[in-house]
């Protein structure tokens, strides 16, 4: 089910990509903004910053409402067991920097 | 302003980037305030799109300003993104591109793009597009998830050709139960489950579901999909395969992670629980629910009382079709009907307005409550579910009459 095979090559394929007649032409890799979000500092952000940002921008934590310690777990282990995040066994540290930085503090 | 449309922070937030040393990476990019806790973002041009609000950056999420649904067709450039998987294709070639339909069928295709608009009728719809958990910020308590304000939802017309016509051509096989979609887009780590949906056989079959390459006239934006992706009329986004490459039948009921666990809703009336608590069971999301919003007006809008006031606004669901639009100005106290506007088709952005005369200066509270051909209408109070889903109260806007 995976089309990283069919994706990469397009991916080689490289830029200035016109559709003819398009008023639309596809993006240019200087087109796409730069990621410029960062992990608040914190006991922890070490973590976050190595382990968090392998599949995703600092967005997905930092919009969060100010949610309790069980959802941080949650989200770790959801992370860990649903996503195949390469995460370590033990997880305390992380959820506690997510708990206090992010969450409700409790 | 109001509560679905972002008030705008520019200088104080320039100010704070400024701080950070950010300002200069921005652009012309501004910030704006969705009306719930920690709904500060920044509008950032990613391409092909104006500044749209930044939920996340990788992979992308835009949510579209409100002001936008004034028109009752959602430009390209400010229509919705939203991904799971941040290996997302930066482009695509478009004479390479092939969509396979396999699995349990007589002739399995490797179609082009030319193939499909030659070989099959092509048909266009106007319809809605929308996230499941559009306007998740709302909800009270708050849930975990994307924090949407109203925007994550568009209204487009879409050019293609029938999914069932492609189905047919390859020629289903007796037994088949569903349609599994995928598109390019891949996971960032291989263990991650790749963000594949499935349609059930006879809704793939029933000659709704178009696979699209144009979006009111123009190529899908590559963010919206380019260069093919499916447009399921009715249904929430998250069927709407973007890029995609792959169709196949099966036989028994696709369990991947975004069927399986991922969107689903609780298998109640009105898919909806007691705040805080767990569903029993649960389904795969489907349907939209019906909602509506006003557009012309938003909170904190200024208004002469004793003058009429074109009060303008949308409405839409799942495609019944809107058959009655109400308004009222003192909370929903009492109701007036409201004048439909343009019929674009059941799955459309249908617009409406009533003209307003507040009869006196001071504060009003304005909603708008739709009904559908089969008399399904809006909460006056929010359901709730775990996931941030369905969203459909009736909502507030207030103003005030000078």
């Amino acid at each position: 089910m995976r089309l990283s095979l069919l994706a990469l090559p397009f991916a080689l394929l490289g830029t200035a990509f016109l559709v003819p007649g398009s008023a639309a032409p596809l993006p240019k890799e200087e087109d796409w903004p730069a990621e410029t979000g960062t992990y608040k500092s914190g006991p922890g952000v070490e973590l976050a910053q190595s382990l968090c940002i392998t599949c995703h921008s600092v967005e997905y934590v930092s919009t969060q409402p100010p949610l309790p310690r069980k959802f941080w777990d949650g989200v770790v282990k959801k992370m860990k067991d649903k996503y195949g995040a390469p995460l370590p066994d033990e997880t305390t540290a992380l959820v506690d920097y997510l708990t206090t930085t992010y969450g409700s503090g409790k | 302003m109001p509560s679905h449309a972002p008030s705008r922070r520019h200088f104080l937030q320039k100010a704070g980037l400024a701080t950070l040393g950010l300002a200069g990476t921005l652009g012309a990019a501004d910030s704006v305030v969705l009306p719930f806790e920690n709904g500060e973002r920044r509008l950032v041009k990613f391409p092909q799109k104006r500044p749209l609000i930044l939920l996340t950056h990788r992979p992308p999420q835009l949510e579209t300003p409100f002001e936008v649904f004034k028109d009752v067709i959602t430009p390209n450039d400010a229509f919705f993104v939203r991904y799971h998987l941040s290996n997302i294709p930066r482009t695509v070639d478009e004479k390479a591109f092939r969509l396979e339909v396999k699995g349990l069928v007589n002739a399995p295709l490797k179609l082009s793009l030319d193939e499909l608009k030659k070989d099959f009728e092509q048909v266009e719809v106007i319809a809605v597009n929308q996230c499941s958990g559009n306007s998740r910020g709302f909800f009270k308590p708050r849930v975990g998830g994307g924090q949407l304000g109203h925007g994550a939802m568009g209204n487009a017309r879409w050019k293609g050709v029938r999914l069932k016509d492609v189905l047919q051509k390859a020629g289903v096989q007796a037994g088949a139960k569903q349609v599994v979609c995928n598109g390019l887009d891949t996971p960032p780590v291989p263990q991650t489950p790749d963000f594949i949906k499935a349609l059930e056989m006879d809704h793939a079959l029933d000659g709704e579901i178009l696979l699209a390459w144009e979006m009111n006239g123009e190529p899908l934006p590559l963010l919206n999909g380019y260069p093919l992706r499916l447009v399921v009329p009715g249904y929430y986004g998250t069927y709407w395969i973007k890029h995609l490459n792959e169709l196949t039948v099966v036989k028994d009921a696709f369990d991947g992670f975004f069927m399986a666990t991922g969107y689903r809703i609780p298998a109640t009336p009105g898919g909806c629980v007691e705040p805080g608590t767990t569903p029993a069971s649960t389904i795969p999301i489907n349907k939209f629910t019906i909602r509506s919003f006003i557009t012309s007006l938003g909170d904190g809008a200024t208004v002469t009382a004793g003058q009429a006031t074109v009060v303008q606004g949308i409405a839409f669901d799942g495609g019944e079709g809107i058959t009655e639009v109400t308004f009222s100005d003192d909370g929903g106290r009492t109701w007036r009907g409201a004048e439909l506007g343009k019929d674009h088709g059941k799955y459309s952005f249908r617009p409406w307005s009533f003209a307003w005369t507040p009869s006196k200066k001071g504060a009003w509270e304005l909603r708008c409550r739709a009904t559908n051909r089969v008399g399904q209408t809006q909460p006056m109070e929010p359901l709730w579910n775990p996931a941030g889903y369905l969203r459909n109260v009736v909502e507030t806007v207030k103003v005030s009459a000078a």
